[in-house]
This record gives structure tokens, C-alpha cells and sequence, in this order.
């Protein structure tokens, strides 16, 4: 597809190198299904994020995965071997879990070198090794302190410390960075994602937030309600969403009811009320092959142009035009969100250079971008 | 029951931080409750240390007896702490495990000697296995005594571990599952896990039940009373003392050297126990449930728990056996006649048991919950001490509180010797420390905010507390109204000295029925006792009152 064709090559990857695979994963409990039917390969060396909203089934997807959770049906297979009935000390797994749990009665060093004594690993080694990792994740001159004495970004170290000193083969992560304040989430992410990219180590990583996901992903696997919906790369995501939930989940988005007027090889033509607009045939994902159909078109802010409806010409393609009426806005700084009402619908658009014109009111015109539109069936 | 601790508080609002005289509101409120406090507990206290002549002191510390009697304190309590914390470990760990079956037949064993007199342990101790016990010698043909510290040991064991139980289920509800869960992964086995994580974190929280079980049992009158014999310790050495010999001075010096060592746990469990929990962290999102016992430990648990829980059964099916048995190990036929001879004599004995403590505990929840009101939300000079001082008299031993109380009301203008008053104000004292923190709990409930709002509007503290603090404060005050009238039914070391003739309540009238051998109208009595409070707890409990007894 044409869109790959612009997509920066992940760094980390190597193709075609299962390490990691669940198939046909399903876990109940009790009447409720967490997880349905789940096949999911991730690559050796990879960074993979589990996305989706709270109760979607990713974090009962990353315990079953470190064996904490036996899956109803379905098998987990680590290089290859299967993960059935292996308990979670015996897999070459390791956590980091969301509150870090640290063991608040021993020092950061004994917490790290835990898992190194309960394998009897010679002291001299073990102090090797917890010293190696501490020096790592730049923990020396705190390893004597009791976790109550640490910040929440070293805490969060210290528990990917004791995870790492194992030398796991998977490393998973339980939305490790959601007990942090917004501005250090940023700035551990980063250093974490780096600290992976260095080690080159395969993690799985559940997430809501999709700006992490995003971040640091090299490829996502979107879930919702035990289903997995989508499985690709940010940019694939992004730009490509699969269904209606992916597009409405990872970034901001405005759907807007429409009626499909005509399809051709290359076009589709769409009614919004009383206007009409033509899209490439490729912003169709699935499930739509008649005109008349009614159609949900998925917009990003950021693909769309505005512009006062007295600056608009008839020579602009007036096919990639909407009218519409500024019905509020918000001055963010780098840019000004506008929700302008069109046929009674709305759509958010987001002007990058607001000081080309300053603040815009009443009638405006829309002009979408060539790629940055998908058309999904109606829901209901 | 955590100690909050006021500095937290402290120094969130130091802009606040007032003197006390600048509300009028806020001065009256501490001298309400700073001048019962003294009148309460701090003259009677100075009063009996006060007491003694140097003779006195000079008596205990060089007759062997008093020091034997001190040891024997010391060490049967000592005993008695280690086992029944231990069993109170094994009720708490076992019932904080989702796999543990039976678990709730095993809540009930550990609420039932709850809401009865510690002593009923011992009594019924002596019914099932002393001389005439239906298990040494009806069954077993034995002649044996129960009588001494070995008996002693056994029914303080049962008598306070739930007591640990109750403490040490908070502690381990309170640890993080994730925890045991992360070791896991690291790769350690499941009797490693408790060794390494669960154990030593519970450590503060089992020195905690600790401390509590051994100021029990080192103040514990009935026990020793019942079963003690010739085992004395010092509640009873202080006892015969004052009632029996009249030496005044001696009594108080024993109750005073009991003080002393309970003042020390107090203090120890205050200032640094209580301070060393491991609060987790509560973090987002989907917990893990606690981690399962694994099969071998949890059957070898479940065998301990069911032999210690049907023996606890024992002593209550033997109680109310031995109240309707005509001659307990004699004549097993069945009988009203306890019954009888109990309403007829002594009936007035129960229902001063029931107004007193009724009373005690309306007035301890009003107490407490304006103490609590007063210190928590204000901020002033002093304010660390206020707080001491409300829950100093849980480090009192019931015996000190009695004699002191006579010693310091028995002259005009507080002649209160001989009188209901004094022995309501006895039992209230020492429920004081529980409601306070109680009501101090749920202050901590209470957004500040919904407080501030109203004075925004233009009231008043006195109208901020009765339109705003007072009814979410409800709860606080019916739990330990509640609290204070069960333990108040069952008090005995400090009303022992205080009862007249005519104000005589249940358990002090059941001890005297013990000690002359009248084992089938005791029992009759401690049934009926037992069935009063235990009502109040199963009605507390259906018209939807918290739990008081929480495990």
C-alpha cells in the first residue's frame, strides 16, 4: 500500500522471527470473556505494546503470558516451545508490574539481587551482576536505600532493574509508567524505550495511553472487549485503521454520517447532507460495496485545512471541499482546534499556523486532505 | 487499630496552626474534654502512685514473694502472648487466602470469645478438663488440676488470640498480593515467598498484636482468678490486698509495678511499632487476588485451625451445658434450676451489667467523638499531648484503674465510692483510647472541604459540628457505643473494686459464684451474659451497622 511506502523502517525489528505466539488464546472467568480467540506472533527483539481500554483484555493477556493466569483454551508458545502448564518462575519471562512492587523491607540492592539468591547464584556473580545493572540504570548511588526513599521514576527503575538482572528473554511490562506524573512519563518512556533498543530485548507492553504506544511501539496490537482488533505498526494504525474502534482510539478523530453516492475504480463519492465530496478509493477499509450505503467518514484534525469561507475560491477543488460554520475553538498554542458544524454534524479541525489569520469565525471552508479520511460502515 | 498519627496532619496546614484562645468555640471544646481527662485519669493515676508509703516500696522489693508474683506475671503473659499470637497468625493468614475453606465457621470461632468474658475460658476450662471435668474425668478417668500457670496459659491462649487475629487480619489485608506475586516470578517457591516476603513484612504488624495481647494478659483479673489457684499474679496479688487484706498501700504498690511494664508496650507499640507498617502503595487497575495456599500447607493449616476452633466450641457448648446440668461431674441430669436460683438472687446483677454499661457507652462515644472532632481539625499548642493523653488510658491496667478510682473519689467533692456513677465512669475511661480513634478515623473520611464550604457560608464552628461533622460522624459514634457496651458487659478488673452491695454487675457476681464452686449457676449467668451481648452484636449487625468485629 502506498502509505508503507512512506513509513520509516523500525530499527529493531528482525523480520520473521517468531518469538513470542499466542494462539487462539481465550481466558473466561467465569461468564465473562477477558480474552477471545487471541492469535498474536511478536518478533525476536521487538517492542510491543497490548493497547486498549481498561477492561479490553490486555493485562489478562500479559499475565497469562508470564503465567500468572492459565488460559481457558489456546496455547502460548515461547521460541517455539509451548507455555502450558509451565509455572511463571519456570518461563524465561520477567515483570514489571504497574505499582512496581517492590519489597519495601529490603534495600534496592536486595531487591534487585532477589531473583539472583532464590537461584543460588554464587555472591560473587550476584554482586557482579546487581552492580552491572545498577551501574545501567544509574541506581549506584541509591542501591543502599529503602524503595520508601525513592521517587516514583526510581522506584519504576529499580522494579525494571530486578526484572532485568534476571536476563529474561521477554520482558513484560503492566502499564509501568501510569503511577508517574505526566511530565516524567514522558521522559522515563523515553529512557526505557531506550534501554530496550540498547538491550535489544523482547517486550510486551500494556498500555491505555496511545501517545505511549505510539511512542514507543514498533508494532501495537489494538484490543477491545477480548478482541484483538488490529495488529501493526504505529504508523499502520495511524493512518491505516482497520475498523471504526482503532480509528476512534489512537488519536484524535471526528465521524461524521454520510451516504455513499458513487464508487468507481479509483473514487468514492460521498453525501453529507446536502454536499458531496470525493475521496480515493483507498480511504474505503472494508464492507463497502454499494452506492446508497450509509458510510461513517473518520477525519483527523490535523488533515484538514480551513480557511474563511470568503477567501475560498471556485477553482479550489471544490470536490475536497465542506461548508461549514465555526461553532467553537480552543487556542492551544501550537496550533487552534476549531469544531466547525457541517450539516448540522461535527467535525474538529486543527490549524497549525493560526497566526496566518488569527482567530477564524462564522462561515468557513474545509478542505480535506487526500489521505487523511476513512470511510467504515454505519454502526447500528 | 492503627494509631493515626497527628503529625500527619500537622504539617499540612501550619498556616492554621493557632492559638486556642482565639475561638471561643475551640477553647471551651478542649476544656470539656482536657478536664474529665484529668479528673478521670490523671488524679486517680497520681492518687496511687502517690499512695504509698517508702515502706510500702520497700516491702515489695525485698519480700521474694512480690517478685515472684511480678515474675510470674511477667512470664505467664509472656506465654500466653506467644501462643495466642501465633494462633491469631494462623487464623489471619488462612482467612486472608482465597482457597482456605471453612472460612466462615473459622471467623465465627474467633468473634465468639470476642463478645464473652475473657474468663469464660477459664471457667469453662475447668468444666472440661479439671477435677471434675467432663473430659480428664468423666471420659478419661483422670484426676487432674487445671488449677496453677499451665491452666492459666491454656485459657488466656483462648481468650485472646482472637484479639491477634483481629489485629493481624488488618495487617495482612494490607499487604500488596503483587508482591508475593513478583517474587514468584523472580523465581521463588511458595514457602520461600512467605519466608522472604509475607513473614517479614508482617513483622510489625505481629509485634503490634503482640504488645496488645500482652497488655491483656498481663492485666488479666478473671483468668487468674478462675483458674490461677496458687499461680498468683499481680492483678490478683493487688486485689487481695486492697479487698482482702486492706492494705491500701501495698495494693497500690502492686498496681503500680503493673503499670509500669504496661505503660512500656504502650509506649513501644505507640512510638515505634506503630510506625514501622508497610502501607502499600494502592495502585490503579486490576489487582491481583491474594495467592492461593498451597495445598499441603493449607490442609495442615486447616487441620490446626479446626482443632483450636472446636475446642473454642467446646467452651461454649460446655458453658451452657454446665448451666443447665444439675451437678456438673456429678449428676448430669438436666436442669432450670441454675437458671432459677440465677434470675431469682441475681437478676439485679444483670441489669446493672446492662444499664451501666449502656451508660458507659453513650457517654464514651459523645466523649470521643468531640475529642476526636477537637483534635482533628484544629491546630494548637499542646495539640500532640491533647492527643496522648486521650489514649493514655489504654495503657492502664483495669486493676490500677480501680484502685485508683478509690482512692480518688472517696472523699467530698467527689465522694463517688459505693456508687453507679464510678463504675460507669470506670468502664468508659478505658473505651476512650478505641472510640477516639474510631471517631478519628472517621474525621479522616470527611472531605475538609465539605467543612470549609459551610464556614464559607457563614457558620460557626458549633453549627459546622452539629450541621456537618456530627451525622457523618454517626457511624463512628454508634460503633463504639456498640464496642464500649460489649466490652463494658464483660470488664471486670477494675469493677471488682468498685461494686457495692447494690451495684453489683454480672461478671464480678459470676467470679464470686466461681470462687466458691457454684460452677452450674456461674455458667447459668455467663450463658445469659454471653446471650445478651451476643444478641447486641447479631442485631448490630442486621440493621446494618459495620462490622465491629472485622476479620
Amino acid at each position: 500500500m502506498l502509505q508503507e511506502t512512506a513509513q520509516p523502517l523500525a530499527e529493531t525489528t528482525t523480520e520473521g522471527n517468531a518469538h513470542v505466539e499466542l494462539t487462539r488464546l481465550v481466558k473466561h472467568f467465569e461468564e465473562v470473556v477477558a480474552v477471545d480467540n487471541l492469535d498474536l506472533t511478536i518478533e525476536r527483539g521487538s517492542f510491543t505494546c497490548l493497547l486498549g481500554p481498561s477492561g479490553c483484555g490486555k493485562t489478562t493477556t500479559l499475565r497469562m503470558i508470564s503465567g500468572f493466569v492459565e488460559p481457558t483454551g489456546g496455547d502460548i508458545l515461547i521460541s517455539g516451545r509451548s507455555q502450558r502448564g509451565v509455572p511463571p518462575h519456570k518461563r524465561k519471562t520477567s515483570i514489571v508490574f504497574q505499582e512496581y512492587a517492590l519489597f519495601p523491607h529490603m534495600t534496592v540492592r536486595q531487591n534487585v539481587g532477589y531473583g539472583l539468591k532464590v537461584h543460588h547464584t554464587p555472591k560473587a556473580e550476584r554482586t557482579e551482576r546487581v552492580d552491572r545493572i545498577l551501574e545501567f540504570m544509574g541506581l549506584t548511588s541509591m542501591a543502599n536505600r529503602l524503595p520508601s526513599m525513592l521517587s516514583g521514576g526510581q522506584q519504576q527503575r529499580v522494579a525494571l532493574a530486578r526484572s532485568l538482572v534476571m536476563e529474561p528473554e521477554v520482558l513484560l511490562m503492566d502499564e509501568p509508567l501510569s503511577n508517574l506524573d505526566a511530565k516524567l512519563r514522558v521522559r522515563v518512556r523515553t529512557e526505557l524505550k531506550e534501554i530496550q533498543r540498547r538491550l535489544g530485548i523482547t517486550t510486551i507492553y500494556v498500555t491505555h495511553d496511545q501517545e505511549e504506544a505510539l511512542a514507543m511501539s514498533d508494532r501495537i496490537a489494538v484490543m477491545d472487549e477480548g478482541v484483538l482488533q488490529q495488529y501493526g505498526t504505529p504508523w499502520e494504525l495511524y493512518f491505516n485503521p482497520n475498523n471504526r474502534f482503532v480509528a476512534d482510539f489512537i488519536g484524535a478523530n471526528a465521524f461524521v454520517d454520510v451516504r455513499i453516492e458513487e464508487l468507481t475504480d479509483s473514487t468514492v463519492g460521498l453525501a453529507i447532507g446536502s454536499q458531496s465530496i470525493e475521496l480515493p478509493r483507498a480511504s474505503i477499509t472494508a464492507d463497502i460495496e454499494n452506492t446508497g450505503q450509509a458510510a461513517s467518514l473518520s477525519l483527523r484534525p490535523e488533515g484538514i485545512g480551513i480557511r474563511p469561507a470568503a477567501e475560498h475560491d471556485d477553482t479550489a477543488d471544490e470536490r475536497r471541499t465542506l461548508h461549514g460554520t465555526v461553532r467553537m475553538y480552543q487556542f492551544l498554542g501550537a496550533y487552534v482546534r476549531y469544531w466547525v458544524a457541517v450539516e448540522e454534524q461535527e467535525i474538529i479541525v486543527d490549524d497549525h499556523n493560526p497566526k496566518r489569520r488569527g482567530i477564524l469565525s462564522g462561515k468557513v471552508a474545509l478542505h480535506l486532505g487526500e489521505w487523511e479520511a476513512q470511510l467504515f460502515p454505519a454502526t447500528g | 487499630m492503627p494509631t493515626r498519627s497527628i503529625e500527619r496532619d500537622g504539617g499540612r496546614r501550619p498556616s492554621q496552626l493557632l492559638s486556642p484562645f482565639k475561638d471561643p468555640t475551640t477553647i471551651t471544646a478542649i476544656i470539656i474534654v482536657v478536664v474529665p481527662i484529668l479528673i478521670i485519669v490523671l488524679y486517680p493515676a497520681a492518687s496511687v502512685i502517690l499512695r504509698p508509703a517508702a515502706a510500702d516500696w520497700n516491702t515489695f522489693f525485698t519480700r521474694p514473694r512480690y517478685l515472684g508474683v511480678l515474675r510470674n506475671s511477667l512470664t505467664i503473659s509472656a506465654l500466653s502472648t506467644v501462643s495466642a499470637t501465633t494462633i491469631g497468625f494462623c487464623f489471619a493468614y488462612a482467612l486472608s487466602r482465597p482457597n482456605f475453606p471453612g472460612k466462615f465457621f473459622f471467623r465465627i470461632t474467633s468473634i465468639l470469645p470476642l463478645v464473652s468474658p475473657p474468663f469464660v475460658a477459664g471457667l469453662a476450662l475447668i468444666l472440661l478438663l479439671g477435677r471434675r471435668g467432663i473430659i480428664t474425668h468423666s471420659i478419661l478417668g483422670l484426676d487432674i488440676s487445671m488449677y496453677g500457670w499451665h491452666g492459666l496459659w491454656l485459657a488466656q491462649t483462648f481468650a485472646y488470640y482472637p484479639i491477634a487475629a483481629m489485629t493481624l487480619s488488618g495487617v495482612l489485608k494490607s499487604l500488596n498480593p503483587t508482591l508475593e506475586y513478583a517474587a514468584q516470578d523472580l523465581g521463588q517457591s511458595r514457602w520461600g515467598i512467605f519466608r522472604t516476603v509475607v513473614l517479614p513484612m508482617s513483622v510489625p504488624g505481629i509485634a503490634s498484636a503482640a504488645l496488645l495481647v500482652l497488655m491483656l494478659s498481663l492485666s488479666d483479673f478473671g483468668n487468674p482468678m478462675v483458674i490461677g489457684g496458687p499461680f498468683r499474679v499481680m492483678a490478683v496479688e493487688a486485689y487481695m490486698q486492697v479487698v482482702g487484706m486492706q492494705n491500701l498501700g501495698m495494693g497500690a504498690v502492686v498496681s503500680v509495678m503493673l503499670l509500669l511494664p504496661s505503660l512500656a508496650f504502650f509506649l513501644l507499640q505507640r512510638y515505634y511499632v506503630g510506625r514501622r507498617q508497610y502501607t502499600s502503595v494502592t495502585g490503579k487497575g486490576g489487582r491481583l487476588d491474594p495467592m492461593p495456599i498451597p495445598p499441603a500447607a493449607k490442609w495442615i493449616l486447616f487441620a490446626v485451625l479446626t482443632a483450636i476452633s472446636l475446642f473454642v466450641v467446646a467452651i461454649f457448648v460446655v458453658i451452657v451445658w454446665g448451666a443447665f446440668a444439675r451437678t456438673w461431674g456429678f449428676d448430669w441430669s438436666l436442669t432450670f434450676r441454675n437458671f432459677e436460683f440465677t434470675l431469682l438472687a441475681r437478676l439485679g446483677h444483670i441489669w446493672n451489667s446492662v444499664r451501666f454499661s449502656l451508660m458507659a457507652g453513650i457517654g464514651t462515644a459523645i466523649f470521643s467523638v468531640i475529642a476526636a472532632y477537637v483534635l482533628y481539625r484544629r491546630q494548637f499548642t499542646g495539640k500532640r499531648a491533647f492527643d496522648f493523653l486521650v489514649v493514655l488510658p489504654a495503657a492502664l491496667p483495669g486493676t490500677l484503674v480501680g484502685i485508683a478510682f478509690i482512692f480518688a473519689f472517696n472523699r467530698p467533692p467527689l465522694l463517688l465510692t459505693g456508687t453507679a456513677t464510678i463504675i460507669v465512669l470506670s468502664m468508659a475511661v478505658r473505651n476512650v483510647p478505641i472510640g477516639y480513634r474510631t471517631a478519628l478515623s472517621g474525621l479522616h473520611q470527611i472531605d475538609k472541604s465539605i467543612e470549609e464550604s459551610a464556614a464559607d457560608g457563614g457558620a460557626n464552628t458549633f453549627q459546622i459540628l452539629k450541621d456537618i461533622t456530627l451525622p457523618l460522624l454517626k457511624t463512628a459514634f454508634t460503633v463504639t457505643l456498640v464496642y464500649t457496651f460489649i466490652r463494658s458487659m464483660n470488664t471486670v478488673s477494675a469493677v471488682v473494686f468498685l461494686v457495692s452491695a447494690g451495684t453489683n454487675v454480672a461478671t464480678t457476681s459470676i467470679l464470686g459464684l466461681a470462687e466458691h464452686g457454684y460452677w452450674g449457676e456461674a455458667a447459668a449467668m455467663a450463658t445469659i451474659l454471653i446471650a445478651i451481648t451476643s444478641s447486641v452484636v447479631i442485631l448490630f449487625r442486621l440493621i446494618g451497622g459495620k462490622r465491629l468485629f472485622e476479620l
